[in-house]
């Protein structure tokens, strides 16, 4: 069925292509064409005709995607083992690989990577989403690539990180449910990037690291996702300005060598109490976007956000302590000008009804929130203050 | 005003914000060679007449909105036989016209797969 299909395709392919003019146009042109084709159908262009069968091998950004969850479907590793080793292209610009439960399991998944390193490979994404097997590791060529700018690992891959490893222009590193092979390795992946800015890590629930630790210099954006108990993450790269923590563990977070505090915004979403450093690391933001438990509420509004100016709070519950740390924290951040609230529980007594469900006030001119009223009121007084608060309560 | 010389001897005289979706114009006009018109020794008299008909409608995002703009793009590249689309892809590619470039390009595409 499928052969017919294939041989039906080409010929489509050759009645709309074969008045040679399009043929004629220069090969840069015709590749710039390709890359507007999915790469399935860019490499059949090959059977066209002679002046075709090597244009396809120029591509710079090729894409081998199996889809995620259907077993039933031919693997895309087939193709990927008979094209990919083909390409001629002097950089690779993108590369994008997902091989699904369909992918034959003993295939040597990484044998195409040292390939691509010497092509000069500037962006790899990789996927193995493989539920049911064991995670594999790649090629060692792949931690000396000298060309690699982004690179992104995920799920069933083992990250076994040579002694030697550098990667020079690595500036995006994301690390999506990986597995590493013991922490060591970790830590000479993070040392072997020094330009590394943007790094994007999810925890998966064993994966050989109790201490996560991100010390990169150059770090300035850094998301980290932990959707299990363990696993504690330690921050020591002083010129980080943007964090990102959906952190569920029972773990503290630890930020080291951040004096004086330099974040510019921060969202997190952490169920732990936070300890004092990390409070003391976001008081210089600009912006913040807080899903804390209670007693959080609380140690939040002790600190002082000299430079906040919109700031969004989920509470996990509210009561009327809540009242008293929003009053501090206005206090406390002399520059604010947007409060968000976004109230997602139901209050349990009855006195303070005034939580509406998933409410979310874009500024301060919410009519659904009476309670709030007077705070947004003591909100609007305060920006028309140069100095001195008048809280009324 | 712009002048502009096809190969094939015909003159267009046009505005200047027409002309300088070209980035070759562009830089052109920029160099200050452009004094007795730009002679465009690789492109007809009958392409330059369709390019010009493109560049007028999107000079300034079109004066229409995004979706009208889409429409008469479509309509635009669908009414062209594929002599006039090659020429028209090599034209666009001198001329460095990018949005026209990606307009033709994507109709190829959009017959190969």
């Amino acid at each position: 069925m499928e052969m017919q299909d294939e041989t039906g395709k080409r010929r489509r392919i050759e009645e709309k292509v074969s008045e040679d003019k399009i043929s004629a146009l220069p090969e840069d042109l015709l590749v710039h064409i390709l890359l507007l084709v999915p790469t399935k159908d860019a490499v059949a262009t090959a059977t066209l005709s002679k002046r075709w069968r090597s244009v396809w091998k120029m591509l710079p950004r090729l894409e081998y995607i199996d889809a995620y969850n259907s077993k039933s479907d031919k693997s895309v590793w087939c193709f990927l083992d008979k094209s990919l080793l083909q390409v001629k292209a002097p950089v690779i610009e993108n590369l994008r690989i997902t091989l699904g439960p369909s992918c034959p399991a003993n295939v040597d998944v990484g044998k195409w990577v040292d390939y691509v390193v010497e092509r000069c490979i500037q962006r790899l994404y990789f996927t193995l989403a493989w539920p049911a097997r064991k995670p594999r590791s790649l090629s060692k060529k792949l931690y000396t690539c000298k060309t690699l700018k982004t690179l992104n690992l995920s799920n069933k891959i083992l990250v076994d990180v040579p002694s030697q490893a550098l990667l020079p222009s690595l500036i995006r590193l994301e690390l999506i449910a990986v597995v590493y092979k013991d922490e060591d390795s970790l830590v000479r992946l993070l040392s072997s990037c020094p330009v590394l800015q943007d790094l994007l890590v999810q925890r998966n629930q064993e994966d050989n690291v109790t201490k996560f630790s991100v010390k990169v210099p150059s770090l300035v954006f850094l998301s980290y996702v932990n959707f299990f108990e363990e696993g504690s993450l330690v921050i020591d790269s002083p010129g980080l300005k943007i964090l990102n923590r959906i952190d569920y563990s029972e773990c503290a977070c630890l930020i080291e060598n951040m004096p004086p505090p330099c974040l510019d915004m921060a969202e997190v979403d952490i169920d732990s109490y936070p300890n004092d450093k990390f409070l003391t690391s976001l008081s210089s933001v600009i912006y913040l976007n807080l899903t804390l438990p209670m007693n959080g509420v609380d140690a939040i509004s002790a600190v002082n956000f000299s430079r906040l100016i919109e700031c969004k709070l989920t509470p996990s519950n509210s009561s009327y302590l809540w009242l008293e740390s929003i009053m501090r924290l206005l206090h406390n951040s002399p520059k604010l000008k947007v409060l968000i609230i976004n109230s997602e529980c139901y209050s349990k007594n009855e006195d303070e009804d005034e939580d509406e469900d998933e409410d979310e006030d874009e500024d301060e001119e919410a009519e659904d929130l009476p309670l709030w009223r007077n705070l947004l009121q003591v909100h609007r007084d305060k920006e028309d203050d140069d100095d001195g608060v008048r809280i009324n309560v | 005003m712009i002048v502009l010389k096809s190969s094939d001897g015909e003159t267009f005289e046009i505005e200047e914000a027409v002309a300088l979706q070209s980035q070759t114009i562009a830089h052109m006009v920029e160099d200050d060679c452009v004094e007795n018109g730009i002679p465009l020794a690789n492109v007809t008299g009958e392409i330059l007449a369709k390019i010009i008909e493109y560049c007028k409608k999107h000079v300034e995002g079109g004066g229409g909105s995004e979706e009208e703009l889409k429409i008469w793009d479509k309509e635009f590249i669908e009414n062209i036989d594929q002599s006039t689309l090659f020429n028209l892809i090599l034209a666009a590619n001198y001329l460095n016209i990018k949005t026209l470039l990606d307009l033709t390009c994507q109709r190829v595409a959009d017959m190969i797969s």
